[in-house]
Order: structure tokens, then C-alpha cells, then sequence
């Protein structure tokens, strides 16, 4: 049975609220596999769509590394991320549109199989605007 | 973890697919390699083609002006062969020739172009009679292949033309390969991320551009291209009486011309003296939607023409969340009011597929009054006119738009004249987030 990593991702100061052109920088860790079971590793920043609606996705930032690329201390592999965020779209949970923002983590394993794991935050404070007027 | 894609038991890959609402079942994998095998095969009949087109005509047309060298050969005798092609005779240009290459004289038949190849006997003894036996004439022979000789040149573009097929096999199946390959095994993301980068591509913006700096936001307006008169900015209107006007004039034509040819057949039958009443009478429910929809059409047209243009015009464009702005109206046309209001309005919309069928819902999540006036009248003397403030909430989200969602903010002019129904004209908004610089892609033209 091929070893299953685990990723654990971590931004930094602990807040998952980020203002609109802010500094966001974190770290995800890969622990429980070598360098040879992982082909490459993915870290996208984006925002995708949930509701009504198909999704639709967009990414701010990503990068590509292999294994031999990270550095690797106390029994797992660090990949460390920092990228200055856009102004738009901010996050948003309307009633059939909604806006989320992650940072995402796909391992490509040997033989094909993939693993992701993301963490949510927000971007900015917009709301469901409310009041409809009668 | 939140997924793992690939992984599980192991068991059958799906060969076939079926859709539970918008998943579907099936294997990606297979499906991927199904895409790049009808790609390889397009290609590769390409590649086939193309081998064959140069092969059998376009490198032998292109060596006989090119490399062939010119000599003088005498002819000896003029006929005609004939060969069978696909069990249909077909006929050539059979012409016997004497010639020397480097002191040796050879005898041989010359070749023939293909366009000399004809199923018409007659019409090739017209070209075989373009030479006379005994007499001189140039021609050309192979320098690898002396035997080889001909007595017309020129190219035949006609045959070249058969480039076009394997060229466009080849982009097509070429095209789709490395499509195909670059999808291979690439996550959601990093082909998301493609498609980004292929769209930025030709417009070849800077990176200073709106869509840049403001990615998910429409576009923002120039201001200079539609100024007010009043205020800065008029905002394009969009009506949905136009459209339904449009409907209802096709729909009416349509079904009216398709009814006419009836009645004229009715008519004509009446006035032969051999009336067909069932027919008639079977007819004249038509004729009665015919009817409805001739009155459609005028209704539309009054609804569109009586109600006098609506104009709206902002002191800014594109807006700013949690901003104030002053907003412009002026309703023409000779009118009784029962009320005309405005509303500012924001609606999230989202495209999605059931089945096959691509489906559209609205959903209207705010909706502020700004302004209301009842039991008035509009003459052509005097348009009525208003001035009112425009506040964008506060921490309300901005204009969003992406293939299948979008965020849209509108001012919306409703009214209703005393015995006309309700009109609705619609005037889209572009709303920015709410910025602590206040910076906007486009500098607001002053009031």
C-alpha cells in the first residue's frame, strides 16, 4: 500500500481575512511520502464560483515545483508561498452566486493519482446588500 | 484532505457515460484518450495526404519547371493511347519522339500533363494534333532520368489546390493533439491559468489595463464616450420592449403569412363556386391568433413609441461602493402618469446547464426606491425632470462577471400611464469596491 501524504496548509498571522492588495504569505507542509512517489506539486491562489451557476475559476497565483525543490526539515517537505492580492473580486456568499477565494495544494503521486487539499479565506468585506424596498 | 482524485478501488473504467444532472459518469482518462486517438488519426490521414499529394503530383509538376533540361526532339508519331482508369476508358496524347542527351539519341513516348487526359477520344486527338510528325519541336528531360521527357511545360494549380485538404487535416488534428497533450494530466487550475494566459495574449494589454488591475469586474465605461447633459455620464439604456416589439413582429409575420396562403386558397375555391366550409372553419382559429398577433405587434409598437425617451445620467462612472453620487432623470412623451419611480438595483445571475439544456436564473438581492412620483402628467411642453441622490451601500459587493455568474447593478425607471400597462427600461451600473485611495480605473469626468 503506497504511503498517503498529508498537507497542511498555514498562513501567516493566522487570519483568514485579507483586505483587497494585502500581503497574503503562508506555508503548507507535506508530510508521510519521498521524493520519489511525488511528481510535482501545484500551489495555486484563486477564486472560484459556487451556487446556481457552473463554476467558473480564476487563479492568481501559481507555481509548479518538484520534491528536490523544497526544502525538507523534521520529517516533511515546506513549500512557502507570498503573493500580494488583487482588488477584485472580493469574496462573497450571495443567494445563488458565491465567491471564494483558497489557497489550494495538488500533489501529483506516482501513478497518476492526485491529492489536494485548500484553505479558504476572504478577500475584502462585501455583503449580500440588504433591503428590498416594497 | 479535502478530495483525492484518482485514487479508490480498483474495479471496470467506464466505457460509456451518463449524466446525473450536471456530473457525469465515466472515465476522464478514457475520455482524453479517446480525444488525442481522433486527433492522432485526423493528423495522421493529414501526414498521409499531404505524402501523397507531393509525392504523385506537386514535386513531379515542380521538377519539370525547375529541373528538367531543355533539348530539341523530332517527332515521329502522333496517336492516341487508351487506358482504363476505375473500368472507364480514359484517353491521352500518345506521342513517339526523337531526341539526343549527351551524344546518344534516345527514342521514347513523352508524358503527358494529367489535365491532357481526357474520357473524350476526339478532344484528344486535338491535342495530339497540336504536333506534327517529322517536324521540330522543344522539349524537357530529367537530368536523373533521361528517358523521362516531356514536350509541354507550366504549372497546374489546379492539382496543387489538393494541398488545401491534408494542410487543413493536419492544422486540425495538429491542433488538437497539442491541445489534447497540454490538458493531459494538467490540474483545474494550471489549464485555467492557460486559458488566462490565452486570452491576455492578443489584446496584448499592458499590465496597467482595467482587467488587470480589476480582475471580475466588467469593463468600466469611458466617460468621454457617452457624456450627459446635465450630469457626467448618460447610462445606456436597455429595454425590453425593443426586444418584444421585435418578437412580436417576427411571430406575426410568420404565422400570418403562413395563415394568408390559406385563406387566399379558401377564397379562391369560394369564388370557383366549390366553398369548402370544413376547411374554412378549421381555418378560422388560426385566423383569429392571426389577429392576436397583428394586435400584439401594435400594442408593442404604441407601447414603445407612446412612452417618449427615457434618459438617466450619473455625476460619476463608474460608481464606488459606499459612495454618494446624484442621478438624473428626464421622461419624455405626452403622458398621464398613474407613478413613475426609479430603483437602483443589484441582481446575481447564474448560467447553468439541466441536461442539455442551458438554463438562466436572476435573483434580485437589493432593491432601493430613490425615487417616486404619483398621479402626474408629461407633456411635449414640459419633460419631466428630477434630480436625486444615488448611494451605493456600503460594504455591498462590487459588479461581477464571469462566464456563468455575474453580479449586476442597474437604475431601473418603472412607470405606467393611465390605460397602458407597466414599462420597465433598465440602465446597467458598473460598481467598483470601495477603495481607502479611491482610486478608479477611469478618472470621473467633473460634474
Amino acid at each position: 500500500m503506497p504511503a498517503q501524504p498529508h498537507i497542511t496548509i498555514r498562513l501567516e498571522g493566522g487570519s483568514r481575512s485579507f483586505s483587497p492588495g494585502s500581503l497574503l504569505r503562508g506555508e503548507y507542509w507535506l508530510e508521510g511520502v519521498s521524493s520519489e512517489e511525488v511528481k510535482a506539486v501545484e500551489l495555486s491562489i484563486l477564486w472560484y464560483t459556487e451556487g446556481k451557476g457552473e463554476e467558473d475559476l480564476a487563479v492568481h497565483f501559481f507555481r509548479r515545483d518538484s520534491l528536490d525543490q523544497l526544502p525538507y526539515a523534521a520529517g516533511r517537505w515546506i513549500g512557502a508561498f507570498s503573493t500580494v492580492l488583487p482588488h477584485s473580486p472580493l469574496s462573497y456568499q450571495g443567494l445563488i452566486v458565491k465567491i471564494v477565494w483558497c489557497v489550494r495544494v495538488r500533489v501529483f503521486l506516482a501513478r497518476g493519482k492526485q491529492v489536494l487539499e485548500e484553505l479558504r479565506f476572504r478577500l475584502g468585506s462585501a455583503w449580500v446588500p440588504k433591503g428590498i424596498s416594497k | 484532505m479535502r478530495a483525492e482524485e484518482g485514487a479508490g478501488l480498483a474495479r471496470w473504467r467506464r466505457f460509456y457515460e451518463k449524466k446525473r444532472g450536471h456530473r457525469r459518469t465515466g472515465s476522464p482518462v478514457l475520455a482524453m484518450l479517446g480525444e488525442l486517438c481522433f486527433h492522432g488519426a485526423v493528423f495522421f490521414a493529414g501526414c498521409l495526404g499531404l505524402a501523397v499529394v507531393l509525392v504523385g503530383f506537386v514535386i513531379p509538376d515542380w521538377r519539370i519547371n525547375r529541373d528538367f533540361i531543355q533539348t530539341e526532339c523530332t517527332v515521329l508519331d502522333v496517336g492516341v493511347s487508351k487506358i482504363e482508369k476505375n473500368g472507364a476508358p480514359l484517353y491521352r496524347p500518345a506521342i513517339r519522339i526523337r531526341y539526343e542527351v549527351a551524344g546518344e539519341t534516345r527514342v521514347t513516348t513523352a508524358q503527358e500533363p494529367w489535365n491532357r487526359r481526357t474520357e473524350d477520344p476526339k478532344q484528344c486527338e486535338q491535342f495530339a494534333r497540336e504536333f506534327i510528325e517529322g517536324q521540330k519541336y522543344p522539349c524537357w528531360y530529367d537530368p536523373a532520368h533521361p528517358d523521362v521527357v516531356v514536350l509541354v511545360r507550366g504549372y497546374h494549380w489546379g492539382g496543387w489546390i489538393w494541398l488545401i485538404v491534408p494542410s487543413a487535416l493536419i492544422i486540425l488534428g495538429g491542433g488538437g493533439l497539442v491541445y489534447g497533450l497540454m490538458r493531459w494530466r494538467a490540474s483545474a487550475e494550471r489549464r485555467a491559468l492557460l486559458v488566462q494566459q490565452a486570452r491576455s495574449l492578443p489584446r496584448g494589454e499592458p499590465s496597467t489595463s482595467t482587467a488587470e488591475q480589476w480582475p471580475g469586474i466588467p469593463p468600466a465605461p469611458d466617460p468621454k464616450e457617452s457624456p450627459g447633459t446635465t450630469l457626467a455620464y448618460r447610462l445606456p439604456m436597455f429595454s425590453e420592449r425593443g426586444w418584444a416589439l421585435i418578437v412580436s413582429f417576427v411571430v406575426g409575420v410568420l404565422w400570418n403569412g403562413v395563415v394568408l396562403i390559406f385563406i387566399v386558397l379558401a377564397v379562391s375555391r369560394y369564388l370557383q363556386g366549390e366553398p369548402d366550409w370544413v376547411g374554412t372553419a378549421f381555418l378560422l382559429p388560426f385566423a383569429a391568433v392571426g389577429a392576436g398577433c397583428i394586435y400584439w405587434f401594435f400594442r408593442e409598437l404604441i407601447l414603445a413609441t407612446i412612452i417618449g425617451p427615457t434618459i438617466v445620467e450619473v455625476s460619476e462612472h463608474p460608481l464606488q461602493v459606499g459612495r454618494t453620487y446624484e442621478l438624473f432623470l428626464s421622461q419624455s412623451g405626452r403622458l398621464k402618469m398613474k407613478f413613475l419611480e426609479v430603483l437602483l438595483v443589484c441582481e446575481e445571475e447564474a448560467l447553468y446547464r439541466q441536461g442539455t439544456t442551458a438554463r438562466r436564473e436572476t435573483q434580485r438581492v437589493y432593491e432601493d426606491r430613490l425615487f417616486r412620483q404619483e398621479d402626474f402628467t408629461i407633456s411635449s411642453e414640459s419633460v419631466f425632470q428630477t434630480r436625486s441622490p444615488l448611494a451605493i451601500p456600503a460594504g455591498a459587493m462590487h459588479s461581477f462577471q464571469s462566464p456563468h455568474n455575474k453580479i449586476q447593478w442597474k437604475i431601473l425607471v418603472r412607470g405606467q400611464a393611465h390605460g397602458w400597462p407597466v414599462y420597465q427600461r433598465s440602465f446597467p451600473l458598473i460598481i467598483f469596491p470601495a477603495r481607502a485611495d479611491g482610486l478608479l480605473p477611469c478618472p470621473p469626468n467633473p460634474t
